[in-house]
């Protein structure tokens, strides 16, 4: 296998993994998109341009999984900053929960 | 730096001014309250981008072309002021957007405007059997099958009557109302999806 299959393999993943990953954030405290997108650089690389962060943060704002508000700074701009609901919570943990089952499992299939 | 305009350096200023004038012009279809919240917070996420990068090019390619992240966001905040308020010219404006936000954009927006145009049609056919055009209506055929007459009839038993324009309306208003309410739940997810892409321009 060439390391450009094994390079496409782990970018997929990595992109397979985001929503998870921005809720693993969030559950963290209230973050504005730069600082999510800092905090997922370790796990996404540079594979996901962090502009589009931006639809999913809103999503999860729709689906009442996260809620945001203006944080005023004492300097540099003033930031929309975004927190789990409680609804969020609960999601998170019971996709922590499947997450640890799907990592069983694929484990399971390793030689 | 709070704002693009504190940027020391004539250049990055300029890349900056540059990528924000594309950024309002796919924000443009938003209310102006919408479309400033999303301005400001991309301001903010590129003014940090500057200060780590030091360099705009590089900042921005970070950020991401907007042509490749906006109009789903924009389509989806469209859609959703459309199944808040039901306005026909939300919808109207949320169907054009959805479109042009790519291929499953486009699918949505055509899917959900066959059904727009069937609620059209039933309000149209309603206030023409209102106007008094009698081959309107629902029909029953001799065979036993039912027909909906707009203009042209084969003959048959009229099954409502009069019944048939308050029947139509409620069809249409229903149709709309769950179409729309549909339409703006609909998540359709493609940033997630893609990989980064050279900025043009």
């Amino acid at each position: 296998m060439t390391n450009e299959t094994l390079a496409d393999i782990e970018k997929r993943w990595r992109k397979g993994v985001l929503p998870f990953a921005v809720l693993a954030v969030l559950g963290q405290g209230p973050v504005h998109g730069y600082g999510l997108a800092l905090a997922l650089r370790n796990v996404l690389g540079a594979a996901i341009p962090e502009g589009t962060l931006y639809p999913l943060l809103n999503g999860l704002e729709r689906d009442r999984l996260a809620v945001a508000e203006w944080a005023i700074q004492e300097s540099g701009p003033a930031r929309k900053t975004y927190a789990l609901t409680d609804t969020g919570r609960e999601v998170l943990q019971e996709a922590i929960e499947r997450w640890g089952t799907f990592g069983r499992k694929l484990g399971e299939l390793m030689p | 730096m709070t704002r693009l305009t504190d940027i020391a350096d004539a250049a990055a200023r300029a890349a900056l001014a540059d990528y924000f004038v594309k950024v309002d012009r796919l924000l443009a279809p938003l209310s102006q309250d919408a479309a400033m919240e999303t301005r400001r917070e991309l301001e903010a996420h590129a003014l940090d981008l500057l200060t780590e990068e030091g360099e705009a090019q590089a900042a921005l390619s970070r950020l991401g072309n907007p042509d490749e992240f906006l109009p789903e966001l924009v389509a989806e905040k469209l859609r959703g002021r459309a199944a808040r308020s039901f306005s026909p010219l939300h919808v109207t404006a949320a169907l054009a957007s959805s479109a042009r936000s790519g291929i499953a954009g486009l699918i949505l927006s055509t899917v959900a405007g066959i059904g727009y145009a069937l609620a059209a049609l039933l309000i149209t056919m309603g206030t023409a059997r209102l106007l008094g055009q009698m081959s309107t209506g629902l029909f029953r055929l001799e065979d036993g099958r039912y027909f909906l007459g707009f203009g042209e009839t084969l003959g048959g038993t009229d099954m409502l009557g009069l019944w048939f324009v308050p029947a139509a309306y409620a069809a249409a208003l229903t149709l709309y109302f769950i179409l729309t309410l549909a339409f703006g739940r609909i998540r359709l997810r493609k940033t997630a999806q893609q990989g980064r892409k050279p900025m043009s321009g």
